[in-house]
């Protein structure tokens, strides 16, 4: 479940390019009329040539992006298909162009701008701290807190537990606990380093 | 909300990613997971687990291309307020047979949130073919259900680990008030969907209070959810959804950072 894939932003945005140097201040204030031009225009090719045009001239992966804006599909493809059956095929494809070219979008930003940066700079925009602070802690401990789920699952399958439902409670429970414990050490270690246990 | 609470919710976001990676056998070959939101209902306060599922379904949107940032808004209300909202009620309506009423505050959470969702969906237009709506229904009210077992179960297991981890319900609100609320919330949800899928309920319901039919258009804007471009209707009203979604979103987001920053007993 946690492929390598869902870290590929990690790194292309950490490349240089003429995007990623842009203030991310601006690519989320750019992004927002991109969006909505996606979602009202009659004729998706004119915001498609124009992200195909940012991103060459962003000198991102094409092909890379085209395969992450693609996880929207599956999702879309069920209205669509509901559309379509209803009698109105090019509604169900306009529907589903504009939703591919909307997650389209979202990964171009996303693979111009480190995540942290995006945060920071969305607070700087006025998002509340508490949020975006959150969404800090989450993002990097993704990856610790998955690492231990896998471990989990491992450990349930070499013991015969796999297929069991209470075992996978317990091991749900587990991980709990390791992640409360986790959280407690980050707090400690913060008021050791001087945080003053202030209000946000 | 002091600081020491914010890695903890942090924590926690992280925590409820790596738990939907855990899969739990349900019987035919099928494997379901944990949602979450009433979960963390039943280890956080309430506010802050709308603001842990907020932040989920943010970076769901921004890194997995899940949803979509227009829909956030509507995602938001329906997941993080909406779904946590209803999980709160029933777990504290219910604290009294703590099982059931865990198993219940799964089940609302997530059958709330898909009803809303159901119901935004065909207010901003797609029109699904008669007969899908009641399997649509049935299917999330056994998803909820599955919900329900899995956090009563995960709970039993930290009961057993340590009961320090999880809030006691202060039993202050009054379970019938609680358990009124809850049923009055899946009823309104559920109503809310099968009513907007009958194809002229809404404009009936319009004509007999005397809103013309333009003004219809700019009402049902707002509500309209997952690609506000199914719609068929002019830009005026796909732009009105987008920025309604968003509005709704930074609206919430500063209702629950008021509500945490109120002294509370940690």
């Amino acid at each position: 479940v946690f492929d390598r894939g869902r870290f590929v932003f990690d790194s292309w945005s950490r490349a240089g390019g003429p995007l990623h140097r842009l203030d991310a201040r601006w690519k989320i204030l750019a992004t927002l009329p991109l969006l909505l031009w996606i979602s009202w225009s009659p004729r998706p090719w004119e915001p498609c040539a124009a992200l195909l045009v940012l991103t060459l001239a962003g000198r991102l992966p094409l092909g890379g992006l085209a395969a992450r804006a693609a996880l929207v599909l599956p999702f879309t493809i069920v209205f669509a298909a509901a559309t379509a059956w209803m009698g109105d095929a090019a509604r169900a494809l306009l529907l589903m162009a504009r939703a591919y070219l909307s997650a389209y979008t979202v990964a171009l930003l996303m693979a111009s701008t480190p995540l942290e940066r995006l945060l920071d700079a969305a607070a700087r925009l006025g998002a509340p701290r508490l949020l975006t602070e959150v969404m800090h802690f989450t993002w990097r401990y993704l990856t610790v807190i998955g690492a231990q789920a896998a471990r989990l699952r491992i450990a349930a399958q070499a013991r015969g537990g796999g297929r069991s439902f209470r075992v996978s409670a317990q091991s749900v429970a587990v991980l709990f606990a390791g992640s409360y414990h986790r959280a407690e050490r980050i707090h400690r270690a913060m008021v050791a380093r001087g945080a003053t246990g202030g209000r946000l | 909300l002091d600081e020491s609470r914010v890695p903890l919710m942090g924590v926690m976001g992280a925590f409820v990613f790596a738990a939907q990676m855990i899969n739990f056998p349900v019987g035919a070959g099928s494997s379901g997971h944990l949602v979450g939101g009433a979960l963390l209902v039943a280890a956080l306060e309430p506010s802050a687990a709308m603001v842990v599922m907020t932040a989920i379904l943010v970076l769901q949107a921004l890194i997995f291309q899940d949803g979509g940032l227009l829909a956030l808004g509507a995602n938001v209300f329906n997941m993080a307020l909406a779904g946590v909202l209803s999980a709160w009620l029933a777990w504290r309506g219910f604290s009294r047979w703590r099982t059931p009423g865990l198993v219940l505050a799964g089940f609302v959470s997530v059958f709330v949130s898909a009803m809303l969702c159901l119901g935004e969906l065909a207010l901003s237009g797609v029109r699904l073919p008669p007969g899908t709506m009641g399997l649509a229904v049935g299917v999330f009210a056994v998803t909820g259900v599955l919900e329900g077992l899995i956090t009563a179960a995960v709970v039993g297991g930290l009961q057993r680990m340590n009961p320090d981890w999880l809030r006691t319900s202060k039993n202050t609100g009054g379970p019938a008030l609680a358990a009124l609320f809850t049923a009055a919330l899946v009823l309104a949800a559920g109503g809310f969907a099968v009513a907007s899928s009958l194809p002229d309920g809404l404009e009936r319901m319009a004509g007999l209070a005397g809103i013309t039919s333009q003004e219809i258009n700019l009402f049902q804007a707002p509500l309209a959810d997952y690609d506000a471009a199914v719609a068929a209707a002019p830009w005026v009203r796909k732009a009105l959804a987008g920025l309604a979604g968003l509005g709704l979103a930074l609206a919430f987001t500063w209702l629950a950072a008021r509500l945490l920053k109120r002294p509370r007993r940690v």
